[in-house]
């Protein structure tokens, strides 16, 4: 749907519109639990990570503003925080990851191959086209699946310093390219 | 300059996620209570945020929609509910000030009696004062904003009127009704029955609020059966329990 759309139907949503709300459910709620269910890797986690957000949306969307990004990407951050939230919780009390890998594929989505870009998805990939395939593989592994260092290491066969200080020069380059050209 | 930039790098690995568990709560407590720290974690997350188009779509189960509009409904509900309730309330005065105002003097004794009639309910005109019947209320909230259940207590009566709000619980569970204060622990006051409008048995020596001393009711979803001495189940609403009455 139309960022534009969107952002008309987050303004109905603020004055109490079930209708509008609905509208936005069906035109992002795919996007929302696909991001979520890559993160959290299990389905009934990530239903309650979505509903916590949608519940967030719905009363708090008048703090919606065009300063925080597109509408799509104001509720991704939602989902992906608390699904970031509910992971590092979650492996602090139980180391019981294995059980649920498997069920996804574990390949990255590739932003690159994206044919319908938004303006700011291509302004950051034009960055992140300028960066090490190294450091890009890294920022893209622990974006879309919420890995640590650690597990990015084990991922990459990399040793950890070498993860971090990847990160780090990667999202340094990225903040210097998005914000000076 | 270093630290700031250190500040930067770290709002960037908090937004991408790749802090352990450590340090992320760490970030979080910044986050909260630091606005310049809080202001770096936003402008990454407009710098990163367009990486999320490109996550494919995953139809969400058809569950999940009613789950999140039982969710909102009821709060949309509830409030409107209230918002009755307190017109009600509204009117219900309204009609007994029009009395007062035919029927009684302008004076402190016919405003005293206003109260009276208003407070106590059952007085009328013209018999002995009987003194204002102590009436306590606490408004149960849940995390989503909504109204859960309203609480009415009565110790002269020595029950509780519930007022249920929410659909009742699931299957094989129970509500169960609980009196938190501040150094104890939570205290049972029993199932709460199904259905919309209830009473329970008030307990003997029930704790009441006190200007120095906070009691809260809370309903938490239990097993069926509740609690049964068992550690107290998830807190689903909650409220202070205050005194209505002068």
């Amino acid at each position: 749907m139309a960022e534009r759309s969107l952002k008309s139907l987050l303004a109905a949503v603020a004055r109490r519109d079930r209708q509008a709300f609905l509208a936005l459910y069906a035109a992002t709620s795919g996007k929302l639990f696909g991001i979520a269910i890559r993160i959290l890797k299990r389905s009934e986690m990530a239903e309650d990570v979505v509903q916590d957000a949608y519940v967030r949306v719905w009363n708090g969307a008048g703090d919606y503003s065009p300063a925080l990004g597109s509408p799509m990407s104001w509720m991704a951050t939602i989902v992906r925080n608390r699904a970031i939230d509910l992971l590092r919780k979650r492996t602090e009390s139980s180391i019981d990851d294995e059980s649920g890998l498997g069920e996804l594929p574990d390949d990255a989505p590739d932003p690159f191959a994206l044919t319908n870009q938004s303006q700011e998805l291509s302004a950051l990939l034009n960055c992140m086209g300028k960066i090490d395939d190294g450091e890009k593989r890294c920022l893209m592994l622990a974006y879309y699946y919420g890995y640590t260092h650690e597990e990015i290491a084990a991922r990459t066969k990399s040793p950890v310093g070498t993860v971090k200080s990847r990160i780090r020069r990667g999202l340094a380059k990225v903040r210097e390219c998005l914000d000076h050209g | 300059m270093a630290d700031r930039d250190d500040m930067d790098l770290m709002a960037a690995e908090y937004v991408l996620g790749t802090l352990d568990a450590r340090d992320h709560a760490r970030a979080q407590g910044l986050v909260a209570n630091d606005a310049s720290f809080s202001n770096l974690v936003a402008a990454w997350e407009r710098r990163l945020g367009p990486l999320s188009e490109a996550v494919p779509d995953m139809q969400p189960p058809q569950h999940l929609r009613s789950r999140i509009e039982a969710a909102i409904g009821g709060s949309a509900q509830v409030r409107n509910g209230v918002r009755e309730a307190i017109s009600n309330v509204a009117e219900a005065l309204e009609r007994r000030l029009a009395v007062w105002r035919l029927g009684a003097l302008a004076s402190g004794a016919a405003a005293a009696l206003a109260l009276a009639l208003w407070f106590g309910g059952i007085e009328v005109p013209g018999r002995p004062q009987a003194p204002v019947q102590d009436r306590y209320v606490a408004m149960l909230m849940g995390d989503a904003g909504n109204y859960g259940f309203v609480i009415t207590v009565e110790p002269k009566a020595e029950k509780l009127m519930v007022r249920c709000l929410v659909p009742d619980p699931p299957d094989n569970h129970d509500y169960e009704l609980w009196l938190l204060k501040d150094g104890a622990e939570p205290k049972t006051l029993g199932i709460v029955p199904p259905g919309q409008f209830m009473y329970m048995p008030m307990p003997d020596r029930m704790d009441m609020p006190e200007p120095d001393k906070r009691i809260k009711l809370a309903v938490s979803l239990e097993p069926r059966g509740g609690a049964r001495g068992q550690q107290m189940g998830k807190v689903m609403y909650a409220g202070d329990l205050m005194k209505l009455t002068p």
